[in-house]
């Protein structure tokens, strides 16, 4: 079986008789016949003490599987305190909950001797939390045993001495799942395609980010949908805009009050607008040098009328106040000019 | 002891009391109505207001909204009944941020478990049934702070706060324990869960394969 655990506890008892140390090679963890290769930098350890502080006793030392299991000890063993020979705890605390189904361990040696300070009697706990309480035997009932029983001596050479122990047999982890089904959609949808729903969710709620309807407008349809949701919160029709636009990446704010250097169609405007006044004032601030399509008046003057006014050329074409119900005499193939607010419209 | 059965239940009242019929589930305290997962079939959802309880899961699905500033907490969530075939609401998840009835209350969401555990159990989210990763985006593209799926334990005490922060879920690494320790017997273990969603750090998208663990250890 396997084991999953965030933590495992060693709580030594006793070493094998020494008097003044206690200490352990290495602890090494196997999942289906493979080592768990760990680094210093993939777990943590603790220990109730270790060798006058010495680093290179340190229990971090004991999960390292890059460290020689042959040789002195100095810089590759965990050890107690001086003469410290009992009741020990040893932690480590993987990064990630890690999953082993066998323990293998290699007692304490320097260079095949002083096999007396090997750790002896053990209890070996495993925890789902980041175990840090290094007292020996205290909080067990938080921790699931696993092992209770020795370690081996180690031999008396200079040697690799493995030995894995008899675990506990557990029932097991259970994962048990429900499924989530997540979606997400932004009120800047960038560079989506035009999506309705998505479209429609981000406009009902958030404010209109324009510039982005602008770049989805390139090649898109105009969605009505869309329109009808923003019709109430924004000052100006969108639908006459995103039909009207000549240039791709138009965005419709600057369409609608700053549109300089653009060639503005009014003639979707004209369908748009039926029930309000077009406000000439508004757009002329803005479109002080565009070209002013009149074929919006298409319905209004005769079908014949190439009536072309130009507006912003150089004269002060706001407040002209041009009366469309008077140039609707039929002009028959003429151009009329609008020199200024108080001209009289003249024939050419 | 033997592996305990578990069952995963949701309330879908405004009433905030507890699962008195267990694995069941059924009628419980204060008018709470309590609704036996299906966890082959049905599927955690969070949508925007526009989502309303009882649509059809064959109908339109109106998911979160990530703003274009700051967090969105997601205004509804449902489980989606794959057996009624409906948005069925659960008014209390969430806090009050999201809109709904919940906030500082404790019976949303339970597990039950007919036996004893060798562990705390813990609730957990996976990239997917595999449990090998926690990287999607919404879990915070393995930084589990950023996790946008938030939970908190509700076993022994209400959250405390109406806009409970939650415990970000990705993995082992950021997990909430449903209880202070291992089970001994049978017992209803609750929990509330959230979506946030924060420009900047989570993008437009949608999972299927993410899940929901519930870890326990037995023996």
């Amino acid at each position: 079986m396997s084991y999953s655990a965030k933590s495992v506890v060693i709580d030594i008892a006793n070493n094998w008789g020494s008097s003044t140390n206690l200490g352990l090679r290495e602890i090494d963890f196997y999942y289906q016949g493979s080592k768990i290769l760990l680094t210093q930098s993939s777990y943590t350890a603790y220990a109730s003490s270790y060798f006058n502080d010495d680093v290179n006793y340190h229990p971090k030392l004991a999960f390292d599987t890059s460290l020689s299991l042959v040789d002195g000890s100095y810089g590759t063993t965990w050890l107690a305190w001086s003469y410290t020979t009992t009741n020990q705890r040893l932690i480590v605390v993987f990064n990630s909950e890690q999953i082993f189904d066998s323990i293998v361990i290699n007692n304490y040696h320097h260079n095949g001797s002083f096999t007396d300070r090997g750790t002896k009697n053990v209890n070996i706990y495993i925890s789902s939390n980041a175990v840090t309480n290094t007292t020996y035997d205290s909080e067990t009932d938080s921790y699931s045993l696993i092992f209770n029983g020795q370690f081996s001596q180690h031999s008396s050479s200079n040697s690799e001495d493995p030995q894995e122990l008899s675990l506990i047999l557990l029932g097991g982890t259970a994962l048990i799942d429900m499924a989530m089904d997540i979606q997400a959609f932004s009120d800047s949808v960038f560079d989506a395609c035009l999506d309705a729903v998505a479209y429609y969710q981000d406009v009902e709620i958030c404010l209109v980010d324009i510039s982005t309807i602008g770049d989805i407008t390139q090649d898109a349809l105009l969605d009505l949908l869309l329109s009808e949701r923003i019709f109430e919160n924004i000052q100006t029709d969108l639908i006459a805009y995103f039909q009207s636009l000549s240039e791709p990446h138009l965005d419709i704010y600057l369409g609608a009050w700053s549109n300089k250097d653009n060639k503005l169609d009014l003639y979707c405007g004209f369908e748009d607008l039926l029930n309000i006044n077009l406000d000439i004032t508004t757009a002329s601030q803005q479109l002080k040098n565009a070209f002013l399509d009149i074929n919006i008046a298409n319905g209004i003057l005769t079908g014949d009328a190439g009536l072309d006014i130009y507006l912003g050329d150089g004269n002060k074409t706001q407040n002209i106040g041009l009366d469309m119900l008077t140039v609707s005499t039929k002009p028959e193939y003429k151009s009329v000019y609008a020199m200024h607010l108080n001209s009289a419209i003249r024939e050419l | 002891m033997a592996q305990p059965n578990t069952y995963w239940l949701f309330n879908n009242t405004s009433g905030d009391g507890a699962n008195t019929g267990n694995a069941s589930g059924g009628a419980g305290g204060s008018s709470s109505n309590w609704v036996l997962m299906d966890l082959v079939n049905d599927s955690l959802a969070w949508c925007s207001e526009q989502q309303t309880d009882g649509d059809a899961i064959a109908g339109t699905r109106y998911p979160v909204v990530i703003p274009d500033s700051g967090s969105n907490e997601a205004e509804k969530t449902f489980v989606k009944d794959a057996s009624a075939a409906i948005f069925d609401q659960v008014p209390l998840a969430g806090t009050t941020a999201g809109g709904q009835s919940g906030g500082d209350t404790r019976y949303v969401f339970a597990i039950y478990f007919d036996g004893a555990t060798a562990g705390v159990p813990y609730l957990e989210a996976w990239d997917s049934y595999e449990h090998s990763t926690a990287t999607n985006n919404f879990l915070g593209s393995g930084t589990p702070a950023e996790s946008s799926i938030k939970a908190i334990t509700t076993t022994n005490a209400v959250p405390g706060s109406a806009t409970w922060a939650g415990t970000p879920l990705a993995g082992t690494d950021s997990r909430i324990e449903l209880d202070t320790a291992a089970l001994t017997a049978a017992k209803n273990l609750y929990f509330n869960i959230k979506q946030l969603v924060v420009n900047g750090t989570h993008s437009p998208g949608s999972s299927t394969a993410l899940v929901l663990t519930l870890r326990y250890l037995y023996s």
